[in-house]
Protein backbone atom coordinates (compact mmCIF):
# COMPACT_ATOMS: atom_id res chain seq x y z
CA UNK A 1 0.00 0.00 0.00
CA UNK A 2 2.78 2.65 0.89
CA UNK A 3 4.54 1.98 -2.34
CA UNK A 4 1.10 2.52 -4.53
CA UNK A 5 1.04 5.67 -2.40
CA UNK A 6 4.61 6.86 -3.14
CA UNK A 7 3.96 6.26 -6.77
CA UNK A 8 1.16 8.26 -6.80
CA UNK A 9 2.77 10.99 -5.03
CA UNK A 10 5.57 10.86 -7.58
CA UNK A 11 3.23 10.85 -10.58
CA UNK A 12 1.48 13.70 -9.04
CA UNK A 13 4.85 15.80 -9.10
CA UNK A 14 4.85 14.68 -12.86
CA UNK A 15 2.10 16.12 -13.30
CA UNK A 16 2.50 19.57 -12.05
CA UNK A 17 6.10 19.65 -13.60
CA UNK A 18 4.15 19.21 -16.77
CA UNK A 19 2.83 22.53 -16.59
CA UNK A 20 6.12 23.97 -16.50
CA UNK A 21 8.89 23.50 -19.15
CA UNK A 22 12.68 24.39 -18.66
CA UNK A 23 13.08 26.98 -16.22
CA UNK A 24 13.49 30.28 -17.97
CA UNK A 25 17.01 31.36 -16.94
CA UNK A 26 16.38 35.74 -16.68
CA UNK A 27 19.50 37.65 -17.56
CA UNK A 28 19.20 41.07 -15.69
CA UNK A 29 22.81 41.67 -16.36
CA UNK A 30 22.88 45.83 -17.11
CA UNK A 31 22.67 46.91 -20.26
CA UNK A 32 23.83 50.92 -19.60
CA UNK A 33 24.37 51.11 -23.25
CA UNK A 34 20.52 52.17 -24.12
CA UNK A 35 19.09 54.82 -22.12
CA UNK A 36 17.74 58.20 -22.27
CA UNK A 37 17.38 61.22 -20.82
CA UNK A 38 15.08 64.23 -20.62
CA UNK A 39 16.36 67.51 -19.23
CA UNK A 40 14.05 71.09 -19.47
CA UNK A 41 15.69 74.38 -18.69
CA UNK A 42 15.65 76.07 -15.90
CA UNK A 43 12.60 78.41 -16.61
CA UNK A 44 10.77 75.57 -17.86
CA UNK A 45 11.67 73.94 -14.42
CA UNK A 46 9.74 76.63 -13.28
CA UNK A 47 6.41 76.50 -14.72
CA UNK A 48 5.17 78.19 -17.85
CA UNK A 49 3.70 81.83 -16.25
CA UNK A 50 1.56 84.22 -18.97
CA UNK A 51 1.89 87.78 -18.34
CA UNK A 52 0.94 91.08 -20.27
CA UNK A 53 3.13 92.89 -22.83
CA UNK A 54 5.02 94.98 -20.06
CA UNK A 55 5.98 91.75 -18.86
CA UNK A 56 7.06 89.75 -21.95
CA UNK A 57 9.45 92.56 -22.68
CA UNK A 58 10.81 93.10 -18.98
CA UNK A 59 10.44 89.11 -18.64
CA UNK A 60 8.11 89.49 -15.42
CA UNK A 61 4.54 88.26 -14.62
CA UNK A 62 2.20 90.58 -14.23
CA UNK A 63 -1.83 90.49 -14.28
CA UNK A 64 -3.83 89.93 -17.42
CA UNK A 65 -6.84 91.15 -18.75
CA UNK A 66 -10.09 89.35 -19.58
CA UNK A 67 -10.52 89.88 -23.37
CA UNK A 68 -6.74 89.69 -24.45
CA UNK A 69 -5.59 86.73 -26.73
CA UNK A 70 -1.97 86.15 -27.33
CA UNK A 71 -0.47 86.78 -24.35
CA UNK A 72 3.35 85.41 -23.79
CA UNK A 73 4.51 83.29 -21.29
CA UNK A 74 7.14 85.50 -19.33
CA UNK A 75 10.62 83.83 -20.98
CA UNK A 76 9.48 83.64 -24.39
CA UNK A 77 11.63 86.38 -25.25
CA UNK A 78 14.91 86.91 -23.18
CA UNK A 79 14.68 90.71 -22.90
CA UNK A 80 19.17 90.73 -23.50
CA UNK A 81 18.91 88.11 -26.77
CA UNK A 82 15.07 87.62 -27.95
CA UNK A 83 15.54 83.60 -27.64
CA UNK A 84 13.44 82.06 -25.68
CA UNK A 85 13.95 80.44 -22.25
CA UNK A 86 11.77 77.46 -22.45
CA UNK A 87 13.32 74.06 -24.09
CA UNK A 88 13.09 70.12 -23.47
CA UNK A 89 16.75 68.00 -24.02
CA UNK A 90 16.53 64.65 -24.58
CA UNK A 91 20.04 62.41 -24.80
CA UNK A 92 19.12 59.04 -26.37
CA UNK A 93 21.35 56.29 -26.81
CA UNK A 94 20.72 53.23 -28.45
CA UNK A 95 16.99 53.45 -28.54
CA UNK A 96 14.46 55.56 -30.28
CA UNK A 97 12.25 57.90 -28.61
CA UNK A 98 9.55 60.16 -28.55
CA UNK A 99 8.70 63.04 -26.25
CA UNK A 100 5.22 64.31 -25.82
CA UNK A 101 3.69 67.01 -23.48
CA UNK A 102 0.27 68.44 -22.45
CA UNK A 103 -2.22 69.26 -18.82
CA UNK A 104 -3.65 66.93 -16.87
CA UNK A 105 -6.65 69.36 -16.77
CA UNK A 106 -8.20 72.65 -18.13
CA UNK A 107 -6.72 75.66 -16.55
CA UNK A 108 -8.75 75.81 -13.71
CA UNK A 109 -9.38 78.31 -10.25
CA UNK A 110 -9.91 75.33 -7.77
CA UNK A 111 -7.45 72.14 -7.56
CA UNK A 112 -8.09 69.41 -9.40
CA UNK A 113 -10.73 71.74 -10.79
CA UNK A 114 -13.60 70.89 -8.65
CA UNK A 115 -16.05 72.47 -6.46
CA UNK A 116 -19.49 74.37 -7.40
CA UNK A 117 -17.53 77.53 -7.21
CA UNK A 118 -14.30 75.91 -9.44
CA UNK A 119 -13.80 78.51 -12.82
CA UNK A 120 -12.58 77.12 -15.60
CA UNK A 121 -10.55 78.19 -18.64
CA UNK A 122 -10.69 75.50 -21.25
CA UNK A 123 -7.25 74.63 -22.17
CA UNK A 124 -7.03 74.79 -25.42
CA UNK A 125 -7.07 78.57 -25.05
CA UNK A 126 -3.02 78.01 -24.24
CA UNK A 127 -1.21 77.42 -27.16
CA UNK A 128 2.29 76.48 -28.26
CA UNK A 129 5.13 76.13 -30.75
CA UNK A 130 8.41 74.34 -30.74
CA UNK A 131 11.15 75.05 -33.29
CA UNK A 132 14.82 73.39 -33.11
CA UNK A 133 15.92 76.78 -33.91
CA UNK A 134 16.00 79.52 -30.83
CA UNK A 135 15.35 82.58 -32.03
CA UNK A 136 13.25 86.00 -32.60
CA UNK A 137 11.20 84.28 -35.21
CA UNK A 138 11.41 80.47 -34.15
CA UNK A 139 9.28 79.18 -32.21
CA UNK A 140 6.84 81.49 -33.80
CA UNK A 141 3.18 81.86 -33.06
CA UNK A 142 2.24 81.25 -36.60
CA UNK A 143 2.93 77.52 -36.23
CA UNK A 144 1.27 77.09 -32.41
CA UNK A 145 -1.12 74.10 -31.34
CA UNK A 146 -3.65 74.63 -28.65
CA UNK A 147 -2.84 72.49 -26.24
CA UNK A 148 -5.34 69.14 -25.09
CA UNK A 149 -5.87 67.64 -21.85
CA UNK A 150 -3.72 64.46 -21.73
CA UNK A 151 -0.47 63.77 -23.99
CA UNK A 152 -0.45 65.35 -27.22
CA UNK A 153 0.26 62.05 -29.77
CA UNK A 154 -0.88 63.88 -32.64
CA UNK A 155 1.81 66.51 -32.07
CA UNK A 156 4.32 65.13 -30.76
CA UNK A 157 7.78 67.25 -29.30
CA UNK A 158 9.97 64.34 -31.02
CA UNK A 159 9.25 61.56 -32.49
CA UNK A 160 11.29 58.09 -33.14
CA UNK A 161 14.62 59.82 -32.60
CA UNK A 162 17.50 57.67 -31.57
CA UNK A 163 19.75 60.92 -31.60
CA UNK A 164 20.33 63.65 -29.27
CA UNK A 165 17.74 66.49 -29.70
CA UNK A 166 16.81 69.98 -28.41
CA UNK A 167 13.79 71.33 -28.73
CA UNK A 168 12.57 75.02 -28.12
CA UNK A 169 9.40 76.07 -27.03
CA UNK A 170 7.07 79.21 -26.85
CA UNK A 171 3.79 79.36 -25.09
CA UNK A 172 0.78 81.64 -25.67
CA UNK A 173 -2.77 82.32 -23.32
CA UNK A 174 -5.84 83.96 -24.93
CA UNK A 175 -8.04 84.56 -21.51
CA UNK A 176 -11.98 84.37 -22.72
CA UNK A 177 -13.90 87.79 -22.24
CA UNK A 178 -15.44 88.07 -18.97
CA UNK A 179 -13.24 85.86 -16.87
CA UNK A 180 -13.12 86.62 -13.23
CA UNK A 181 -10.46 87.66 -11.44
CA UNK A 182 -8.66 84.49 -10.15
CA UNK A 183 -5.37 82.55 -10.07
CA UNK A 184 -5.73 79.65 -13.15
CA UNK A 185 -3.86 76.43 -12.77
CA UNK A 186 -2.97 73.22 -14.40
CA UNK A 187 -0.05 70.75 -14.44
CA UNK A 188 1.75 70.45 -17.53
CA UNK A 189 3.97 67.01 -18.11
CA UNK A 190 6.45 65.72 -20.42
CA UNK A 191 6.69 62.22 -21.21
CA UNK A 192 9.35 60.22 -22.92
CA UNK A 193 8.60 56.79 -24.45
CA UNK A 194 9.99 53.85 -26.71
CA UNK A 195 7.55 52.59 -28.62
CA UNK A 196 5.47 55.60 -29.93
CA UNK A 197 2.31 56.01 -27.93
CA UNK A 198 2.46 58.68 -25.19
CA UNK B 1 -13.93 98.44 -15.92
CA UNK B 2 -11.06 96.46 -16.47
CA UNK B 3 -10.83 92.75 -14.83
CA UNK B 4 -8.06 91.85 -14.09
CA UNK B 5 -6.08 88.86 -12.78
CA UNK B 6 -3.33 86.27 -12.83
CA UNK B 7 -2.84 83.13 -14.77
CA UNK B 8 -0.16 80.83 -13.90
CA UNK B 9 -0.46 77.65 -15.77
CA UNK B 10 2.22 76.24 -13.02
CA UNK B 11 2.73 76.47 -9.03
CA UNK B 12 5.61 79.20 -8.58
CA UNK B 13 8.57 77.47 -6.60
CA UNK B 14 11.13 80.33 -6.05
CA UNK B 15 14.35 79.36 -7.38
CA UNK B 16 15.06 76.41 -9.51
CA UNK B 17 17.63 75.08 -12.03
CA UNK B 18 17.40 73.12 -14.64
CA UNK B 19 15.71 69.33 -13.98
CA UNK B 20 16.45 66.46 -15.51
CA UNK B 21 15.98 62.42 -15.03
CA UNK B 22 17.22 59.26 -17.11
CA UNK B 23 16.14 55.48 -17.45
CA UNK B 24 17.63 52.31 -18.44
CA UNK B 25 16.84 49.42 -19.31
CA UNK B 26 14.20 50.94 -22.10
CA UNK B 27 12.93 47.48 -23.10
CA UNK B 28 12.48 44.37 -21.67
CA UNK B 29 10.77 41.18 -22.71
CA UNK B 30 10.13 38.42 -20.61
CA UNK B 31 7.73 34.63 -19.88
CA UNK B 32 7.06 34.12 -16.52
CA UNK B 33 6.28 30.23 -16.10
CA UNK B 34 3.02 29.06 -14.15
CA UNK B 35 3.76 30.08 -10.06
CA UNK B 36 6.63 31.81 -10.98
CA UNK B 37 7.82 35.49 -10.00
CA UNK B 38 9.90 37.59 -11.99
CA UNK B 39 12.12 40.35 -10.79
CA UNK B 40 14.34 42.88 -12.25
CA UNK B 41 16.05 46.21 -11.58
CA UNK B 42 15.27 49.66 -13.52
CA UNK B 43 17.54 52.19 -13.14
CA UNK B 44 16.80 55.84 -12.95
CA UNK B 45 19.62 58.46 -12.63
CA UNK B 46 19.92 62.60 -13.19
CA UNK B 47 22.57 64.43 -14.73
CA UNK B 48 21.15 67.90 -13.83
CA UNK B 49 22.56 70.28 -11.30
CA UNK B 50 19.79 69.29 -8.40
CA UNK B 51 18.48 66.79 -6.78
CA UNK B 52 14.70 64.97 -8.00
CA UNK B 53 12.00 64.05 -5.98
CA UNK B 54 10.36 60.91 -7.84
CA UNK B 55 7.32 59.15 -8.01
CA UNK B 56 7.10 55.69 -9.58
CA UNK B 57 4.45 53.43 -10.45
CA UNK B 58 3.64 50.24 -12.82
CA UNK B 59 1.17 49.39 -15.18
CA UNK B 60 0.50 46.20 -17.25
CA UNK B 61 -2.08 45.65 -19.67
CA UNK B 62 -3.22 42.55 -21.13
CA UNK B 63 -5.68 43.41 -23.59
CA UNK B 64 -7.69 46.34 -22.52
CA UNK B 65 -7.85 44.89 -19.03
CA UNK B 66 -5.37 45.39 -15.96
CA UNK B 67 -3.05 43.38 -14.49
CA UNK B 68 -3.02 43.54 -10.61
CA UNK B 69 0.33 40.91 -9.90
CA UNK B 70 3.24 43.66 -10.56
CA UNK B 71 4.58 45.59 -8.23
CA UNK B 72 6.96 48.30 -8.05
CA UNK B 73 9.38 49.22 -5.02
CA UNK B 74 10.07 52.05 -3.56
CA UNK B 75 6.94 54.38 -4.94
CA UNK B 76 9.05 57.72 -4.17
CA UNK B 77 12.68 58.20 -4.10
CA UNK B 78 15.02 61.07 -4.38
CA UNK B 79 17.30 60.68 -7.33
CA UNK B 80 20.86 62.63 -6.57
CA UNK B 81 22.15 65.17 -8.93
CA UNK B 82 25.01 64.65 -11.31
CA UNK B 83 24.57 61.61 -11.41
CA UNK B 84 24.91 59.28 -14.46
CA UNK B 85 24.18 55.19 -15.76
CA UNK B 86 27.25 54.09 -13.95
CA UNK B 87 25.85 55.14 -10.61
CA UNK B 88 22.26 55.33 -11.27
CA UNK B 89 19.46 53.87 -8.57
CA UNK B 90 17.35 51.15 -8.71
CA UNK B 91 13.90 50.17 -8.64
CA UNK B 92 12.64 46.11 -8.28
CA UNK B 93 9.71 45.78 -10.36
CA UNK B 94 8.05 42.26 -9.56
CA UNK B 95 5.75 40.73 -11.59
CA UNK B 96 4.27 37.66 -10.73
CA UNK B 97 2.42 34.71 -12.69
CA UNK B 98 -0.29 32.74 -10.10
CA UNK B 99 -2.00 31.31 -12.72
CA UNK B 100 -5.19 31.26 -10.43
CA UNK B 101 -6.12 34.79 -9.50
CA UNK B 102 -8.72 37.27 -8.00
CA UNK B 103 -10.65 39.11 -10.51
CA UNK B 104 -12.37 42.18 -10.62
CA UNK B 105 -15.14 41.50 -12.68
CA UNK B 106 -18.23 39.70 -12.88
CA UNK B 107 -16.22 36.18 -12.42
CA UNK B 108 -14.80 36.32 -8.97
CA UNK B 109 -11.30 34.26 -9.85
CA UNK B 110 -9.51 33.70 -13.34
CA UNK B 111 -7.28 30.75 -14.21
CA UNK B 112 -4.54 31.96 -17.00
CA UNK B 113 -4.11 29.23 -19.32
CA UNK B 114 -2.20 28.79 -22.87
CA UNK B 115 0.18 31.95 -23.46
CA UNK B 116 -0.61 35.04 -22.62
CA UNK B 117 0.99 38.71 -23.74
CA UNK B 118 1.14 41.85 -21.81
CA UNK B 119 2.51 45.19 -22.40
CA UNK B 120 3.76 46.36 -18.94
CA UNK B 121 5.34 50.15 -18.49
CA UNK B 122 7.09 51.84 -16.03
CA UNK B 123 6.79 55.32 -14.79
CA UNK B 124 8.80 57.93 -13.28
CA UNK B 125 7.82 60.94 -12.57
CA UNK B 126 9.61 63.94 -11.01
CA UNK B 127 7.90 66.05 -8.61
CA UNK B 128 8.58 69.50 -10.07
CA UNK B 129 6.06 72.53 -11.65
CA UNK B 130 6.48 71.03 -14.85
CA UNK B 131 6.78 67.29 -14.73
CA UNK B 132 9.29 64.93 -16.69
CA UNK B 133 8.24 61.20 -16.73
CA UNK B 134 10.50 59.21 -18.59
CA UNK B 135 9.08 55.37 -19.25
CA UNK B 136 10.47 51.75 -19.42
CA UNK B 137 8.87 48.91 -21.38
CA UNK B 138 8.40 45.02 -20.50
CA UNK B 139 6.78 42.97 -23.05
CA UNK B 140 5.23 39.65 -20.84
CA UNK B 141 4.51 36.56 -22.00
CA UNK B 142 2.50 34.80 -19.05
CA UNK B 143 2.35 31.65 -19.29
CA UNK B 144 -0.39 29.29 -17.91
CA UNK B 145 -1.92 25.96 -17.68
CA UNK B 146 -1.87 23.52 -20.31
CA UNK B 147 -4.45 21.50 -20.46
CA UNK B 148 -3.87 19.20 -22.93
CA UNK B 149 -0.83 17.99 -21.39
CA UNK B 150 -2.86 18.17 -18.01
CA UNK B 151 -5.20 15.76 -19.45
CA UNK B 152 -2.47 13.43 -20.92
CA UNK B 153 -0.63 12.97 -17.53
CA UNK B 154 -4.03 12.62 -15.77
CA UNK B 155 -5.38 10.14 -17.91
CA UNK B 156 -2.69 8.33 -17.37
CA UNK B 157 -2.55 8.34 -13.98
CA UNK B 158 -5.64 7.01 -13.32
CA UNK B 159 -5.24 4.27 -15.88
CA UNK B 160 -2.25 3.43 -13.77
CA UNK B 161 -3.96 3.42 -10.71
CA UNK B 162 -6.43 1.02 -11.99
CA UNK B 163 -3.51 -1.02 -13.71
CA UNK B 164 -2.17 -1.47 -10.37
CA UNK B 165 -5.24 -2.19 -8.22
CA UNK B 166 -6.25 -4.81 -11.18
CA UNK B 167 -2.41 -6.15 -10.03
CA UNK B 168 -3.11 -6.50 -6.42
CA UNK B 169 -6.63 -7.82 -6.55
CA UNK B 170 -4.83 -10.79 -8.74
CA UNK B 171 -1.84 -11.08 -6.29
CA UNK B 172 -4.77 -11.78 -3.18
CA UNK B 173 -6.82 -13.98 -5.58
CA UNK B 174 -3.30 -16.22 -5.88
CA UNK B 175 -2.03 -16.20 -2.49
CA UNK B 176 -5.99 -17.06 -1.61
CA UNK B 177 -5.35 -20.23 -3.86
CA UNK B 178 -1.61 -21.33 -2.35
CA UNK B 179 -3.22 -20.68 1.36
CA UNK B 180 -5.87 -23.36 0.04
Amino acid sequence: MLKKILIFFVLLVILFKANESTDFVMNTSLQNSIYYYIQTSAELSKGILFTNSTGANQNVQYMLVSGTTNNNAVWNYNNSNGKTEYWVYAYIQGAEISVCHGATNHLCSNPGCIGIDNYLININNAKWSKSETNDLNNPSISNSIPFVIGFDNQNKIIQNSDVPKTIYFRYWLDVPPNSPPYIFNTTYQIIGVVDNEC
Amino acid sequence: MNAKFIIALFLMIPIVSSSSIGIFPVNESVTIQPFKTFKTNIYVFNPSEKDVNVDINVSCKMGDKYYENVYVHPKRMTVEKNTNVTDAKPILLTVKNPVFFENKGVTKYSVTTGENYMKCKVYVKTDEPTSIIVTSNINVKLVGLNFSKLFFVLVFLIAFYFGIRKIDKKNKKNKKKDKA
